[in-house]
């Protein structure tokens, strides 16, 4: 299999060396087996995704690399230990007066492509990079951001794993399956089909659940939340699961009425489970 | 006409229960026969009380006579033995004898026959269908532990789903769950496991793990899942201990807030 790792040395570049620079690439990839489905996995301490599906056969990146600012830096944490290692042998202290910080942005972003796998890894923490993917509509989608901001995916058909911690998430004319995850944003999911293929479902801690199911599709959805409001202008009725168990001598008979509201649309089909803690939660149809 | 035609209507007019005049044909029939004509003689001076016979019957017509009443006794024997019985009658006839013995044979069969039915035979393809079965289960459960250990997010939902259609009886499977509900990445497969073991009787082995994670878990939403489950499903004891153990830690606020809400401290 023909591997091709194109890995980004930003410090060969002279140009890139000027501090608090903002840096523009971009990139195509070809795939091994283009004629297959591809696999797309993007990691980032810090950024903005965003992943479009296209009816082309390669991958487009365009990636904008942002050296943090101070405050920044310091609200993300340094990668240098706070404590050196056992056997570290401790640094000597030295004179720094005359002497100007250089913005360190080599080994920023990382991007291999393997049998069809496409990866994009960003490790460090003292850049944000945001980044524009294109992909084939088939691809599969895996985005992880740890500290980043939001992330959009629009016309992708196959399924979707998004995991990010402060932002926002935005799916737009999606089949699913979906696995969404983020703290206290929003998620906002617009459904051109629905796949039964697997289980979808969608969490936040504070955030609104936003989620438009196509016209025909036929789901169970199960929606969870503690504090907030569900407002649905979907014509299924939700209604409350309850659990039912007895005793089997039939001495102690107990009735749980709760957990989870549950509707099914158009007869019912594959599980999209939406759960908040404070959020409200939106179904809408088109 | 006949003989008996004219006896008839002679009986029936000394009777009085006939107005017909005689006819002359009957009259005819009468002069033709002189034979008939004394007969009806006799017949009209038996009817009679008085005056007393004048003179004996002659031989013929006695013989004739006495005939006449045998027939007409076999006659009446005929007609009550095909006398049409009504539905009082065959009711009543059904609680004669021989009908009582009849139906209580007939029981006697009835519950010979269901007795044997009921009598269990043991089916030597029994126990294979219970062998097939387990392997059945524990092929299942395979499958769903493979589903489970995959690498999508989206695919270890589905094994969840599929680990509680297999049943959790498996406890290979239920260690793997326990696993998942520790160490998955995912806030969703772990809140789908919780879920799992909520529509499933809880064993006590698996209680005391869920108090542990409860207590260490980072993930507020997952802990109010957790808390959830054992404040629900949770024997007393494990209620108990919970409790216990909640008291002893710094609670996230929303947990904090939710335990009060569902007067958990209140139900020990």
């Amino acid at each position: 299999m023909k591997k091709v790792t194109l890995v980004l040395l930003l410090s060969l570049v002279p140009v890139f060396t000027i501090a608090a620079a903002q840096q523009e690439k971009q990139y195509s990839l070809e795939l091994s087996e283009p004629e297959k489905t591809m696999r797309l996995n993007v990691e980032l301490r810090n950024g903005n995704v965003i992943v479009e599906g296209y009816q082309g056969r390669t991958v487009e990146i365009m990636a904008k690399i942002n050296p943090l600012s101070e405050s920044e830096l310091k609200e993300v944490g340094s990668h240098r230990r706070e404590k050196p290692h056992i056997n570290q042998k401790v640094k000597k202290s030295r004179e720094k007066s005359g002497l100007k910080s250089i913005n360190n942005i080599s080994h920023s972003l990382e991007i291999q492509e393997y049998n069809n796998r496409v990866s994009i890894n960003s490790e460090r923490s003292s850049n944000q990079i945001d980044l524009i993917v294109k992909v084939p509509m088939s691809a599969q989608v895996e985005v992880s951001i740890y500290r980043g901001n939001e992330v959009r995916v629009n016309n992708i058909k196959g399924p979707i794993e998004i995991e990010t911690w402060k932002g926002d998430i935005y799916a737009n004319n999606i089949s699913g399956p979906i696995v969404a995850e983020t703290h206290q944003y929003a998620i906002e999911v617009v459904f051109s089909e629905f796949s039964d293929k697997s289980p979808s479902s969608l969490t936040t801690y504070g955030g609104d659940i936003d989620v438009t199911m196509p016209k025909k599709a036929a789901a169970k959805i199960n929606v969870q939340n503690y504090q907030g409001e569900i407002l649905s202008g979907l014509d299924s009725e939700f209604v409350a699961t309850e659990t039912i168990k007895r005793n089997k001598k039939g001495s102690k008979q107990e009735i749980i009425v709760g957990g989870q509201m549950t509707a099914d649309i158009n007869g019912g089909g594959q599980h999209i489970t939406l759960t908040t803690y404070s959020g409200d939660i939106l179904l809408r149809k088109p | 006409m006949k003989h008996q035609d004219v006896i008839n209507w002679k009986i029936n007019q000394l009777n009085q229960t006939c107005e017909q005049p005689l006819t002359a044909e009957m009259n005819d029939y009468i002069t033709a026969h002189p034979e008939l004509a004394e007969e009806l003689s006799l017949i009209e001076q038996f009817w009679q009380t008085e005056p007393p016979l004048s003179e004996r019957p002659a031989a013929s017509v006695r013989t004739h006579f006495y005939t006449m009443l045998a027939d007409e006794k076999q006659n009446l024997k005929l007609k009550q033995k095909n006398r049409i019985n009504t539905w009082f009658d065959t009711v009543i006839d059904w609680f004669t004898l021989p009908r009582l013995a009849q139906s209580f044979a007939l029981l006697a069969v009835f519950t010979l026959g269901l007795s044997i039915n009921d009598v269990e035979v043991i089916d030597p393809q029994d126990s294979s269908i219970a062998a097939l079965q387990q392997e059945v289960a524990s092929l299942s459960s395979l499958v769903a532990m493979s589903m489970l250990n995959r690498s999508s997010a989206s695919e270890r939902l589905s094994g969840v789903s599929f680990s509680l259609k297999a049943g959790l009886a498996d406890p290979n499977l239920t260690s793997t769950l326990l696993a998942l509900l520790e160490n998955d990445g995912s806030t969703a497969v772990r809140l789908a496991v919780i879920n799992a073991f909520a529509q499933s009787k809880i064993e006590s082995r698996i209680e005391d793990n869920l108090i542990s994670l409860t207590v260490n878990e980072k993930n507020p939403l997952v802990q109010i899942a957790l808390c959830r489950l054992l404040f629900s499903t949770g024997s007393q004891n494990a209620q108990s201990t919970l409790n216990s153990r909640l008291n002893t830690i710094n609670l996230n606020q929303d947990v904090s807030q939710y335990l009060l809400q569902i007067n958990a401290k209140n139900r020990i």
